[in-house]
């Protein structure tokens, strides 16, 4: 989208935080809700099926390592986020001159 | 001591006062579904997430001073009329934050502060000094975008959720999302603090360099303005807006925890997407649209359309309107001549007894903690009344 030929909305960077939203928002309750699954699996088999009550502690597992990469990536994104853009033709971060000189 | 002096204390004054009710307008933001949902106590909600707002202060020093990046020409904020127009446009955005709680209605405290800003750059110079492709690309654009995908990923979520909660059961699925929402809402606040107060950070350092304190050429933020950006929207948090936590944990729509954790998940992930690809975006905003959508994804009834039209309004009205107050109070400082301490400590006089007035009138609906309070509710009884009828009714649902 334009304004007088000036691009006001980045559609590529727009599609990645759709994505990106999508995958953490959608991914995340659905690997919770998968994690307490097995969990509540692993816990009903518990006194009958050695084997099966392991797969389901690993699919836990699995689950709650995605919950937790998920949130490791958004405490990454929040250090790193890039700093807004200075505007066109200012050297500094913001182009505002002393009321006084100082020292 | 000059006026720029004098000046520069207000602004700093008023920049940290400012922040403070961003943190108790916006406590709402991280926590409102938790305590709807008696995930966690009212006061431990609150606490936990001033304490994280702190910390999320101080992870990223990389300051997203928007206000002088695009939204309006830099050149408006040189010098000591520059620092009463700062100052103005601060008591419109206090003032709007302090009506906007009053109607406890969730509104952008981020915009607030850039409407006033935008009016009393009109008032003071002309439209022309406002940057329409910025105020489009950064503010207005996010604004239209952020809460309807928000509010999409929360109602896949929330109806994913739901689907799962079929296999699981119903009791061990709220109890298993109550213990997942503590962890939504801490990473909801963090990113506020790292959003938020930044914003704050942004104006005081703009002031000093306005003043001259510090060189535009070598930009950076003080410590101690880092340290008591972060102290008053931890402590403002920690207040806690009990009127916008009620309006947003209850009376948008009847939460129970798969949605609260679901609404979290979405607002973390779109607040933390956007931040890192470089759009700046209302918290509240997004996390409204994220309730919302949680109420879409169970039951197209549940949400309460009445209380989103009010807040929609509000969202409309709230550059404008703090443009307006932020165009008043320059013209009022004006009367005393451009850049004149006088102008300002006058209507900082103003501005407080405004402030005054309003918690006087919130006294009479006072909410407070104990009328949120549903920790009571266990994980057994909402699964118990919720087929029935919906989650039990909120305790305090003013109009």
């Amino acid at each position: 989208m334009a304004l007088l030929a000036t691009p006001i909305i980045n559609g590529s960077a727009l599609w990645k935080i759709v994505l990106a939203s999508a995958l953490g928002g959608i991914g995340v309750v659905i690997a919770f809700g998968l994690l307490v699954l097995f969990l509540t699996r692993a816990e009903q088999v518990r006194a009958r099926h050695g084997g099966e009550r392991v797969l389901y502690l690993l699919g836990s597992l699995v689950c709650g390592a995605f919950c937790l990469a998920v949130v490791a990536v958004g405490i990454y994104a929040m250090a790193k986020k890039p700093a807004t853009p200075a505007p066109k033709g200012t050297k500094a971060s913001a182009a505002v001159t002393p009321a006084s000189p100082r020292r | 001591m000059s006026a720029s002096d004098i000046i520069l204390g207000m602004v700093v004054f008023t920049a940290v006062c400012f922040d403070f009710t961003n943190g108790f307008h916006d406590t709402a933001n991280a926590v409102a579904t938790s305590i709807a949902t008696g995930a966690l106590k009212p006061r431990v909600a609150v606490a936990m997430s001033g304490v994280l707002n702190l910390v999320g202060a101080f992870i990223s020093i990389k300051v997203a001073a928007t206000i002088a990046k695009g939204i309006v020409n830099a050149h408006v904020l040189a010098g000591t009329a520059g620092l009463s127009l700062v100052f103005a446009a601060l008591i419109g955005a206090i003032a709007w934050n302090l009506i906007t709680w009053y109607l406890t209605l969730p509104s952008s405290s981020s915009h607030a502060l850039i409407g006033g800003v935008i009016g009393a750059t009109i008032v003071a110079s002309s439209v022309h000094q406002v940057k329409v492709n910025g105020l489009l690309s950064t503010v207005i654009f996010p604004a239209l975008f952020s809460p309807i995908i928000c509010g999409l990923v929360a109602m896949v979520g929330t109806f994913s959720a739901y689907r799962l909660i079929k296999r699981i059961g119903e009791k061990q699925a709220r109890k298993g999302y109550r213990y997942g929402q503590i962890g939504s809402a801490a990473l909801v606040s963090l990113a506020h603090g790292t959003n938020d107060a930044q914003k704050t950070m942004g104006v005081i350092a703009l002031a000093l360099i306005a003043h001259g304190d510090i060189s535009a050429n070598h930009f950076y933020v003080p410590f101690w303005v880092k340290l008591s950006c972060a102290t008053a929207i931890a402590l403002g948090t920690m207040i806690g807006g009990w009127r916008i936590i009620n309006t947003m944990g209850n009376r948008l729509t009847d939460i129970e925890s798969p949605q609260g954790f679901s609404a979290e998940s979405a607002s973390a992930s779109v607040i933390l997407a956007s931040s890192y690809y470089g759009y700046p975006l209302s918290t509240t905003q997004v996390v409204s649209g994220g309730v919302m959508g949680s109420g879409l994804g169970k039951q197209l009834a549940s949400v309460h359309w009445d209380v989103v039209g009010q807040m929609a309004t509000a969202w409309i009205l709230t550059i404008p309107a703090a443009g307006a107050l932020g165009g008043v109070a320059w013209e009022v400082s004006r009367i005393f001549g451009k850049g004149s301490a006088a102008g300002s400590i006058v209507i900082g006089v103003l501005a407080a007894i405004g402030a005054s007035l309003i918690f006087q009138l919130a006294q009479r609906n006072k909410i407070g903690a104990k009328d949120l309070d549903r920790s009571g509710v266990t994980p057994e009884r909402e699964a118990e009344r919720a087929p029935r009828g919906g989650p039990p009714a909120p305790a305090a649902a003013t109009t």
